[in-house]
């Protein structure tokens, strides 16, 4: 009876053991979203007097920096005129247009909504303009569009 | 009749007339987690990525990022940050009764920029009672 | 009676058994981070794990099954691809391998120890969603 339990030890010892560890490695992903804007951009006059815009001779178009990692969404809200001097009279249609990693081409007065996932550095170079038939009186104007990544 | 006309750009561009980058990051955009007591903080990371000191505004919004976050506060809500630097804050909010979740955002931006596009990130976090299932 | 002669035989006709297993120390767990391709998570860009292996004769060592094993909810595990790269070093010997998502083996030489340095990477042409990622790779000696 003892025998077949000495044969089975002799037989265990004989046999290579292995080793086998599982090494784990662990990590965590954050989104995370960067705007820059290095170009502000200059709005000027049309040579009839009733658009302001950063395409007009002499204006320039604001420059915006973006990296995305993550699934982050850029809105830019309906642009608006934020200042104006005393004596305009209103009555304006604020617009804008943008290429880039995103293309509307077309001036549009509506907010407008860009996915963006993963994005290295894009740039997205927006034109902006204020139109009135009536004009402009002297002074200083702010067009402003809010450009949020969430 | 002479037109002056012209959109304010940058502070820093009216002032100097030099081209000015302002930028920011935020980091982690989304965030949740559970509270014993009715109040959840969140740590979160605000980054000044470009070669330029940058002052931030840190605000706490409603989801949606258009109205002031009521019950909640920022311990540092306004930043200035050495060029390629990032700075922590914590973000606090009351989780207001009956509720027992709430989301709030909160939104990073240049301080008293001036021009044609006010560039802002914005991240949303939860917070919920412990034990409130869901 | 003539049992236990043969059994006494064969103990004596046996070679001399094999060392017992050899041990497997992780020393430093490694670490994955976003490199500077947003569609790489690297323990290169982390904390590379270091292990110590020991306790051996001439043992072969393998690294096998580099592995997702956890990931957010909405990450398309199925287009990721995990690899693992390998730097050892014993007495009077060295071994290396690059990234591979196969298995990697080598002989170390008599001595005290390897210490093998071990990193993960993962690839994700998609990209990674927010959240915790963990990796795992098999180490065995014989």
């Amino acid at each position: 009876m003892r025998i077949p339990a000495v044969i089975a030890l002799v037989i265990g010892a004989a046999t290579p053991a292995v080793a086998a560890t599982d090494v784990t490695f662990t990590g965590t992903v954050s989104d995370t979203c960067t705007l820059a804007v290095p170009t502000p951009g200059i709005m000027t006059l049309s040579p009839d007097g009733t658009i302001l815009g950063s395409d007009q001779t002499l204006g320039l178009p604001a420059t915006v920096t973006v990296l995305s990692l993550g699934g982050n969404t850029l809105t830019l809200s309906a642009p608006t005129l934020t200042s104006h001097p005393s004596g305009y009279a209103g009555g304006e249609t604020v617009q804008m247009k943008y290429s880039g990693l995103a293309s509307q081409p077309t001036y549009t007065s509506t907010q407008q909504t860009i996915p963006l996932g993963i994005l290295p550095l894009t740039d997205l170079i927006i034109n902006m303009q204020v139109v009135n038939a009536n004009g402009f009186v002297e002074g200083d104007y702010t067009a402003k569009t809010v450009l949020t990544c969430s | 009749m002479q037109l002056k006309a012209h959109m304010c750009a940058l502070l820093f561009v009216a002032a100097t007339g030099a081209a000015a980058a302002n930028a920011q990051s935020l980091s982690p955009m989304h965030n949740s987690g559970v509270t014993p007591s009715d109040i959840k903080g969140f740590r979160l990371s605000v980054g000044n990525p470009y070669p330029r000191q940058m002052t931030f505004l840190v605000l706490p919004m409603e989801p949606g990022f258009r109205v002031a976050a009521a019950a909640a506060a920022v311990d540092f809500p306004q930043l200035t940050l050495a060029p390629n630097t990032s700075r922590q804050v914590i973000v606090t909010f009351r989780i207001l009764p009956p509720r027992k979740e709430r989301t709030i955002g909160v939104c990073v931006e240049p301080k008293d920029l001036r021009g044609t596009v006010l560039p802002r990130v914005c991240g949303t976090y939860t917070g919920k009672l412990l034990g409130a299932g869901g | 009676m003539q049992l236990r002669t043969a059994v006494v035989m064969l103990l004596l006709g046996l070679p001399a058994p094999a060392l017992a297993a050899c041990n497997v120390l992780v020393s430093t767990s490694g670490v994955l981070a976003r490199t500077g391709d947003s569609t790489v998570l690297s323990s290169e860009s982390g904390v590379p794990s270091v292990i110590v292996i020991s306790g051996f004769l001439n043992p072969a060592i393998s690294l096998s099954n580099p592995r997702l094993e956890s990931w957010p909810s909405g990450f398309d595990w199925t287009s990721a691809t995990v690899e693992a790269s390998y730097s050892a070093v014993w007495t009077l010997g060295s071994s290396n391998g690059g990234y591979s998502s196969g298995t990697q083996s080598f002989t170390a030489g008599i001595g005290l120890a390897v210490t093998l340095t071990l990193n993960n990477r993962v690839t994700a042409p998609g990209g990674f969603r927010q959240g915790a990622y963990t990796t795992k790779t098999t180490i065995s000696c014989s």
